[in-house]
């Protein structure tokens, strides 16, 4: 089966101080029909850039290397800007980890949404109004009439974050990337807002795709789970194998501290080493795991099958999972 | 970045205009510069619609045989050489000055705003947008190389004096101050989420500029029309003074003062004083009530 989106060995680096810094190496996913992925990483290991990357957002100093972004078999980074105007808010929707900043503080909400729909779809304004009511209603604004009236500032991060949900469901498009929606929120709300959005996702039939640093979202809201470190996807895996059977060193640190964090025990210290730009030569992880042999500084591990539907991208991963090592 | 967004935060509650004027007051009463200001905006507003009404003589109308009488009971601040009412003509001039300066600047908030984000938000791009923007920039640095007076001189000159020629010329040189600031508003409005939320919308780049970025750009320009209506009125009465202004007998404090300005060598120092008095006062508390304004915009500056 062809997948929805198929990102395929995407690489993405920035210029600075006239050098070229790899941010994305050979990043692989795919989202097939209705399915949610969820990819966690720690900051910096490239996740919004890769978000960025899908959009066709990126622009100098940023720069696509190599890699194709098939949505429907069609490739985004070939397409012109015209040809993407026509995608973005239609096929392919975002939230986002600010809701408030995600809206323009001039303007009424229901405005905001009137032009969203406007975007792509003509209409007379008092339709798309009923529309914008409509989809209010739909993600839980109490009185959506009164409060399309009102603007941004006026409203609580929770009731921001469901306007922007509502925003990107206005065409129902075939991909939601939601950029750490649950930023900023408090544990309860963050919880109403997942619900919310799963319920949605699956009522529209989108594939929605979670960018997390909290693998518990991960876990209630994800059929499958994508491991990204220093811009190289590192672990993917069905999300209930990927909780008992993870295998990437880095993947085992993430859950141990997650673990840790649950069980309120003092996570374990994280070994001391430095983050920095994935080189060619190495993988990104050698300095800062316990594992690490020489050959982890002197070439890149491949991201390789290890059973079905779950890829490690790691020397030594076989004999971590026959548990002659303790990562 | 803080006072960006207050100022959006601001801008945003215009939905009550009336609100925020009333805000305004508030925050003048404590600040007695700024209340003097503003009372002197009241004043040239109040003046500019009931100035001729108000006034005791036909300001445009010579009494016969009563030429340059020092300030009476009956000519509060005297008579000029043909006989007019000072008075009158000073309290007429507000409509013919205040015009002027608000048409020109209302017209340089205009253009200068929607240059500015035209300029600012494709400042980065490349191509015939590139070149566009470059474009405006450089044009605004020819434009303010020259003299202000003299290239308002040479324009009202190139056109002959009148009323909307000078309207015209004040506007065109006032354009790149309005330009510039909202340039500057641009640069920080463009990289703000929201903006990348537009454009994931599948909003078109000239949708975007105007539809989400000019209104959250022209608060800096819009606290610089008051000190921008002052400066006109100083011009306006310059190009008058020397004549390239509003032809005589139209009341205009420029002119007045250029028609008396003979007359207070020989001692009738009435003559040219009070116009000048008035003119000085009006610019002045529009500049101070141009300043309170950019201080009730900034949130530093408010308790």
């Amino acid at each position: 089966m062809a997948s929805l989106l198929d990102i395929d060995a995407v690489s993405v680096s920035y210029e600075r101080d006239g050098k070229w810094v790899r941010v994305l190496d050979e990043v692989a996913l795919t989202v097939e029909p209705g399915e949610s992925l969820g990819i966690v990483g720690e900051s910096g290991s490239g996740k919004t850039v890769l978000i960025r990357a899908v959009l066709g957002l990126l622009h100098p100093p940023w720069r696509i290397d190599s890699g194709s972004v098939l949505l429907d078999g069609d490739d985004l980074l070939k397409k012109s800007e015209e040809a993407l105007l026509r995608l973005r808010g239609k096929a392919i929707a975002i939230t986002s980890p600010e809701p408030r900043k995600h809206l323009n503080p001039l303007l009424r909400i229901g405005e905001q949404i009137v032009n969203v729909i406007a975007a792509h779809a003509k209409m007379p304004r008092s339709v798309a109004m009923e529309q914008a009511v409509e989809l209010l209603t739909r993600v839980g604004i109490p009185d959506p009439r009164r409060r399309a009236f009102a603007y941004p500032h006026e409203l609580s991060g929770g009731m921001c974050q469901r306007i922007v949900i509502a925003m990107a469901l206005a065409h129902s498009p075939k991909v939601i990337l939601a950029d750490e929606p649950t930023a900023g929120l408090d544990v309860t709300i963050s919880r109403q807002i997942l619900d919310l959005m799963h319920d949605l996702v699956q009522r529209t039939g989108s594939s929605l795709v979670v960018v997390s640093r909290d693998l518990g979202v991960i876990a209630h809201y994800c059929r499958r789970v994508a491991v990204m470190h220093s811009g190289r996807v590192v672990e993917i895996d069905d999300v209930e194998h990927f909780f008992e059977h993870a295998v990437h060193p880095y993947s085992r640190n993430l859950l141990r501290a997650a673990r840790a964090a649950r069980d309120h025990t003092r996570p374990a210290a994280p070994n001391p080493g430095t983050r920095g730009a994935p080189s060619d030569a190495a993988c990104g992880y050698a300095s800062r795991c316990v594992l690490s042999e020489p050959r982890c500084r002197e070439t890149r591990p491949s991201l390789d099958t290890l059973s079905l539907g779950h890829l490690v991208r790691c020397h030594r991963r076989t004999e971590i999972v026959s548990a002659e090592v303790e990562a | 970045m803080s006072s960006s967004s207050e100022i959006l935060g601001m801008a945003s509650r215009r939905g009550s205009i009336k609100r925020g004027l009333r805000d305004f007051v508030l925050f003048a009463r404590r600040r007695p510069s700024v209340m003097f200001g503003l009372v002197i905006v009241g004043v040239t507003l109040f003046l500019a619609l009931f100035g001729p009404a108000v006034a005791p003589f036909d300001p445009e109308h010579a009494l016969p045989g009563a030429g340059l009488q020092p300030p009476s009971f009956q000519h509060w601040m005297g008579t000029d050489v043909s006989g007019m009412d000072i008075f009158s003509r000073t309290i007429s001039a507000p409509r013919i000055d205040l015009v002027i300066a608000l048409v020109s600047s209302l017209i340089a908030f205009a253009v200068g705003v929607a240059l500015g984000v035209i300029s600012g938000y494709f400042a980065s791009n490349r191509g015939v947008a590139r070149f566009i923007s470059e474009g405006i920039m450089r044009c605004a640095d020819i434009l303010q190389a020259f003299p202000v007076f003299i290239f308002a001189l040479a324009l009202v000159g190139f056109r002959g004096p009148g009323t909307g020629n000078v309207i015209a010329a004040l506007a065109f040189l006032n354009i790149p101050y309005f330009l510039r600031v909202t340039r500057g508003a641009v640069f920080q409005v463009r990289e703000q989420p929201f903006i990348e939320a537009a454009r994931c919308a599948g909003n078109s780049e000239l949708r975007i500029a105007f539809v989400h970025v000019m209104p959250n750009s022209a608060g800096p320009a819009l606290a610089n029309i008051s000190p921008g209506i002052g400066f006109a009125i100083l011009l306006t009465s310059a190009l008058s003074f020397v004549g390239a202004g509003v032809p005589k007998p139209t009341p205009e404090w420029g002119s007045m003062i250029s028609i008396g300005a003979p007359n207070m060598i020989t001692g009738q120092w009435w003559t040219a004083l009070f116009p000048g008095i008035f003119l000085g006062l009006t610019v002045l508390g529009y500049a101070l009530c141009g300043d309170g304004l950019r201080d009730y915009i900034d949130p530093m500056n408010r308790r």
